[in-house]
């Protein structure tokens, strides 16, 4: 037993990771000297870009990975101080969502949450209550019958946060489970943890590099560099108060696509700021043209990015429209959204 | 055509039966060494659940050896020990032996092949969940791997049907016996052509079977 007060369900106490880097004397510092720790019942989110530790992070939370110096402390058990038996009692307490689902292709929705607690001998009248429990919490009791090739990212998502839910946890590991989704789809998995945070109070320690995800669920995040922990907080204060710079260019180069601060401060002055995100097919029409037709105005491209999402092209485009005619800019922002962009508006920070 | 069947009708069943039985018996052996052969070679090399640098090594060198060895030369390098479990080195009972040697390491490297194409993640996701890992292994990564299984399966089947042909050397019959010794020794190719057709077809019927379910099992 280690001290920690019932608030604190995850601590991290100078906790280290290395690995060896294959054919060569260097070693790769995935961790380094990180604490703090997770209360019971929030939603904490680490987020960083991608080689930033995050990973390797949260593989320690349910011993997937080791520490090399430090203390992961989970449920007030040391982890890496369990045996093989106790650490998969602990590990019935920790659910975890991947990137990629890990869902039994072989196997339907119904036996992908059935089957691990059969292996766990959970007696089958209490498998076939929890299956439909969770399966309908999360929407999908109607395709119980289909295997996971006939669903959708997001459905598959979905089956996986069952499966979790399924062996009653406390808390909930998410791994990048968003990343690999559209941002409807990604919007849509999000009000789900935020239901279950709520309504099950499980607890939920997600990493992400999206900002989106912080911004939308989260009550506090920690950002992490290079194996450091930069800065950590409620969610609100680091997105309005960033104090670390690094944290700084980090939520600047989300939204605002870099354009320098000054810049969007000077151009947000009379015009609204908005994000243009495109998926797939959308992608190729021209709607910034078909607008300026359409309402006869002048949008301002301030940058664009493209970039792929599983395979389809995933537009960004930072414009600005005039502020002036309120009723005009509303159309203006229904008309983009019918043509199936999702919007969101940009604010200029100060 | 009813002259013929007449005349070698019987030759041909008996030939049929005793591939059959060999087949059989040296498939069923040979699953129940080359699966458990298969899963060491994934589970005990460096990436696997019990990793074992030394005892991994020596597995693979048993397996390349072995499976450098063309039949023929196998069958005849082990006749000694063929002699000592089998007690005989001739008919059916003698070529079993060599037959498992030959097609078990076989199978073990396409066992191996089938189970890493199994998503690594998934046995991670079962990890993460606090299963044993010998539960995930005989209940997760067996049933992910079942169509490439079946398809290891099927190949290993075949390839047995063609080694039985050369059982005849040892006098435990069989279709290829058939086509060598009447075809080949006494020319008389029409019983020749009926064997190997016979052959065919029941290598055909494999194939097909094996596809069809390999189809159904993978999802």
């Amino acid at each position: 037993m280690v001290e920690q007060t019932d608030a604190t369900i995850i601590q991290f106490n100078g906790v280290s990771k290395t690995f060896a880097a294959k054919n060569s004397a260097h070693e790769v510092k995935a961790v380094q000297d990180v604490s703090f720790s997770v209360k019971r019942g929030e939603i904490f989110g680490v987020i960083g870009y991608s080689g930033a530790g995050k990973s390797t992070l949260i593989r320690m939370v349910n011993g997937l990975e080791t520490p090399t110096r430090g203390r992961v402390i989970v449920n007030n058990r040391n982890v890496a101080s369990l045996n093989s038996s106790d650490l998969q009692q602990l590990r019935h307490r920790i659910g975890m969502i991947f990137q990629n689902y890990n869902l039994l292709k072989t196997a339907t929705v119904y036996q992908n949450i059935f089957l691990p607690l059969k292996l766990e001998k959970i007696p089958k009248d209490e498998i076939k209550t929890r299956v439909e429990k969770y399966l309908k919490i999360v929407g999908l009791w109607d395709r119980r019958d289909s295997y996971p090739n006939q669903l959708s990212g997001g459905q598959r998502q979905r089956v996986a946060i069952a499966r979790a839910l399924a062996h009653e946890p406390n808390v909930l590991l998410s791994d990048e489970a968003t990343s690999a989704l559209d941002p409807e789809t990604t919007e849509s998995i999000l009000t789900l943890l935020q239901d279950i945070n709520k309504k099950l109070g499980i607890t939920i320690f997600l990493i992400t590099h999206e900002l989106e995800v912080v911004r939308e669920v989260c009550d506090r995040v920690a950002l992490m560099d290079q194996g450091n922990l930069i800065e950590i907080g409620n969610t609100i204060d680091i997105f309005t108060h960033p104090k670390n710079e690094i944290t700084k260019r980090f939520l600047g180069a989300s939204d605002s696509l870099g354009v320098p601060k000054d810049l969007l401060a000077s151009e947000g002055k009379d015009n609204r700021l908005l994000l243009l995100q495109f998926v797939g097919e959308q992608a190729k029409k021209p709607i910034i043209a078909t607008l300026s037709d359409k309402f006869h105005v002048k949008p301002n491209i301030l940058a664009g990015s493209i970039s792929y999402l599983k395979g389809k092209p995933f537009g960004k485009l930072l414009i600005s429209l005039d502020i002036q005619d309120q009723e005009m800019l509303k159309k203006e922002i229904d008309y983009i959204q019918d043509q199936g962009v999702v919007v969101k508006e940009v604010n200029s920070y100060e | 055509m009813n002259n013929f069947f007449s005349e070698w009708g019987s030759t041909l069943i008996t030939g049929l039966s005793a591939t059959l039985a060999m087949t059989i018996v040296t498939l069923i052996i040979t699953v129940i060494i080359g699966i458990p052969l298969g899963i060491l070679l994934v589970e005990t090399n460096v990436s696997g659940m019990y990793p074992n640098k030394t005892f991994h090594a020596i597995l693979e060198t048993i397996i390349n050896v072995l499976r450098s060895l063309p039949f023929i030369i196998l069958l005849f390098l082990i006749l000694p020990i063929t002699q000592i479990i089998a007690g005989t080195t001739i008919g059916i009972r003698g070529v079993i032996l060599p037959l498992v040697v030959y097609c078990a390491p076989y199978l073990a490297r396409l066992v191996e092949s089938s189970l890493l194409d199994v998503d690594p993640g998934i046995i991670e996701a079962y990890q993460s969940m606090g299963i044993k890992n010998s539960k995930i292994i005989f209940s997760i990564l067996l049933r992910e791997a079942r169509a490439g299984l079946t398809r290891a399966l099927t190949i290993s089947t075949i390839g047995l049907i063609g080694a039985t042909a050369m059982a005849g050397l040892v006098g435990a019959g069989g279709l290829g016996d058939i086509a060598y010794q009447y075809g080949f020794q006494r020319y008389q190719p029409d019983i020749m052509y009926a064997s190997i057709l016979v052959l065919i077809a029941v290598v055909q019927l494999v194939q097909s079977f094996g596809n069809w379910l390999a189809k159904k099992l993978a999802k």
